[in-house]
């Protein structure tokens, strides 16, 4: 078989499996629920700078499928009307298609190692990498300790950041194209990583508790932060909604993407279909940062949506003995 | 890590290209290695644009000198970020000598650049990838090179963007039902946290409306602030026209308590964000 017909025929799967994915649509309800206490919402330890990293891989390695569809939306975007061109398209994204529902199934292993630890575990043509991985859909991702965390602004241990690991997971990810008869170079990956993080960039808001003089500031590890991802495409009635709500306090990190998943043209699973029917116009995006409530701290998650009204996640946050703040509950 | 949220789509070419790729291996053999600063690398290249766009409202570039040089590396930089397939990541010491990289002797060359440059060992001895900041900063001396400028220019421009990239940021999106949209960005020092910029930006402007918000926000004795810290900037409302802040003045010396800040934005009846009209009020009066 040649490998055109090898991609037309990954192209023809990838459709028959979007037709049968069977996206949600209809007037969905409000994606509020709760309240939740911070117990029940099941946070990762995130006290130290390796675990907040560690736990940021684990967050958003689960999402791993939709990372490598948003690689794909400029694609989309750049054809938007051209309705010919959707088999050209097909063929082009046969391969990420198939990678992406491999990954829904069956997602990748994260194997925490360390370079100074077992050295040479890590290098490749006499470098350090910070991550590694094999050829297959589901090969094991092995993530070097030592290169997720630095040294922060104040000295202190810092993880890397949330969009740098996005990045990391996109490459590797895409070594495991190497399946399906592609076989990108590391600087293509590095590219289609770079692409991943600039659409993601353009959705997404990191607020920080930011103290204010005179009042001390806080350290960044108990800083309470809030990442939330929305993500919209260019025509106002074509909207993926907001997919990813992260929160973090003083000592824990929590994945909060369910309570925000409203109905939408992103798929059950978490892919995004440009696919499914566009019977949703909504987002979910904006944050209404901190607020000084009673002892403690407020921040609100908006969203509005054309079917069910403006919705609304309250985030509280109690002043933590040692410093800082714990999530208390959301509602 | 800082995270600037940059509004717009940016074209992304092709990645810089590693020349000595990883022996090829199948099954599950693992050895698919991926290099953190590469990545920030390729990022940087391909953002460098709009962060200079942003960059030459600051202060930290007011000068008419950096004005000039800020203008010519951000030429060179736009034209490049259209062809990153044109920069190779080189692993060989023998060749740069020392070099961070090599630029194209002709036009249609490669601009080379050292492996070793983006993992620098620190005082320990340890490899350290470029981060983002830094990655930023090592494609402002990469551009500042080709488009000509002294070293030594290069290098003080650089330390420049690396600062601005590491300043605390906190952003906003500006939709007004889809009616026009735009962002706003409070930049503060990580150390102090004091404001250094206060950016809007529509598709096509960015500008700093910190000078307005020290004008509308004087001290008890009428002066202006000595220094503004602003933070937790928030939306009252939706449509998002409407925001909130808190401040704090520094007035004779000392910081005071901080306040409750509004203000509010337009759209214009093209359908960008106004940005010259900005009404600014303190909540006590
Ligand atoms: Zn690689």
């Amino acid at each position: 078989m040649n490998a055109l017909s090898a991609s037309l025929l990954g192209a023809t799967l990838g459709f028959a499996s979007i037709v049968s994915a069977q996206p949600r649509f209809g007037i969905g309800p409000a994606p509020v629920g709760g309240p939740w206490t911070a117990a029940e919402l099941k946070g990762r330890a995130a006290t130290t700078a390796l675990e907040e990293a560690r736990a940021s891989f684990e967050f958003l390695n689960r999402y791993a499928s939709q990372l490598l569809a948003w690689r794909l939306d400029r694609a989309y975007r750049d054809n938007f009307n051209v309705r010919d061109s959707e088999i050209a398209r097909h063929a082009l994204w046969g391969p990420w298609t198939r990678l992406r529902r491999d990954l829904e199934r069956r997602p990748s292993k994260l194997v925490f190692g360390s370079e100074r630890r077992e050295p040479g575990s890590f290098q490749i043509d006499g470098q350090v990498r910070v991550a590694k991985t094999g050829s297959q859909a589901g090969s094991p991702i092995h993530v070097n300790e030592d290169l997720i965390v630095r040294e922060g602004p104040d000295g202190q241990p810092e993880p890397i950041g949330w969009l740098e690991i996005a990045a990391i997971l996109v490459h590797e990810h895409g070594h495991h194209l190497e399946a399906y008869g592609l076989k990108p170079t590391h600087a293509e990956l590095d590219a289609h990583g770079a692409e991943v993080r600039n659409f993601l960039e353009g959705g997404t808001r990191v607020y920080e508790y930011g103290a204010l003089p005179p009042e001390p500031d806080l350290p960044r590890a108990q800083r309470p932060t809030v990442i939330v991802t929305g993500h919209r495409l260019m025509a106002p009635a074509r909207f993926c909604d907001t997919r990813l709500l992260f929160v973090r306090d003083a000592e824990f990190l929590y994945d909060l993407s369910k309570l925000v998943d409203t109905p939408s043209n992103c798929r059950e699973d978490g892919g995004f279909d440009p696919f499914a029917p566009r019977h949703f116009a909504g987002f979910l995006t904006t944050l209404k940062g901190f607020v000084a409530a009673g002892a403690g701290l407020k921040a609100e998650i908006n969203g509005m949506h054309s079917y069910s009204p403006y919705s609304r996640l309250g985030l509280n946050f109690a002043p933590r003995a040692g410093g800082g703040f714990l999530l208390k509950d959301v509602q | 890590m800082k995270e600037l949220v940059l509004f717009g789509l940016l074209f992304l070419g092709p990645a810089p290209f590693r020349e000595a790729n990883a022996a090829g291996g199948g099954g599950d053999i693992v050895n698919n290695g991926g290099g953190l600063a590469e990545s920030n690398l390729a990022y940087a290249l391909g953002h460098l644009p709009r962060y200079l766009e942003r960059a030459a409202t600051h202060a930290l570039f007011a000068d008419a000198e950096l004005q000039r040089d800020l203008g010519a590396i951000r030429a060179v930089a736009e034209a490049e970020a259209r062809r990153l397939d044109r920069v190779r990541i080189v692993d060989d010491r023998a060749l740069f000598a020392g070099a961070e990289f090599l630029l194209p002797t002709e036009a249609s060359g490669f601009t080379r650049v050292n492996l070793h440059a983006l993992y620098p060992n620190d005082a320990t001895g340890a490899t350290r990838p470029l981060n983002v900041p830094q990655a930023l900063g090592f494609a402002v001396r990469l551009w500042s090179a080709k488009a000509g400028l002294a070293s030594t220019r290069g290098r003080d421009l650089s330390d420049r963007i690396v600062r601005y990239a590491s300043y605390r940021s906190e952003t906003s999106a500006f939709d007004y039902l889809g009616n026009c949209s735009g962002l706003v960005s409070l930049l503060s020092d990580p150390a102090t946290r004091e404001s250094l910029g206060f950016l809007v930006t529509n598709d096509k402007q960015v500008v700093d409306l910190l000078p307005q918000f020290r004008a509308a926000l004087r001290c008890p004795n009428g002066r202006p602030a000595e220094s503004l810290a602003l933070a937790q900037l928030r939306t009252t409302m939706i449509p998002s026209s409407h925001y909130q802040v808190r401040s704090s003045q520094r007035c004779e010396g000392s910081w005071r308590a901080a306040e409750d800040v509004f203000f509010a934005l337009r759209c214009k009846t093209d359908r960008t964000l106004d940005l010259e009209q900005l009404e600014i009020r303190r909540s006590a009066r």
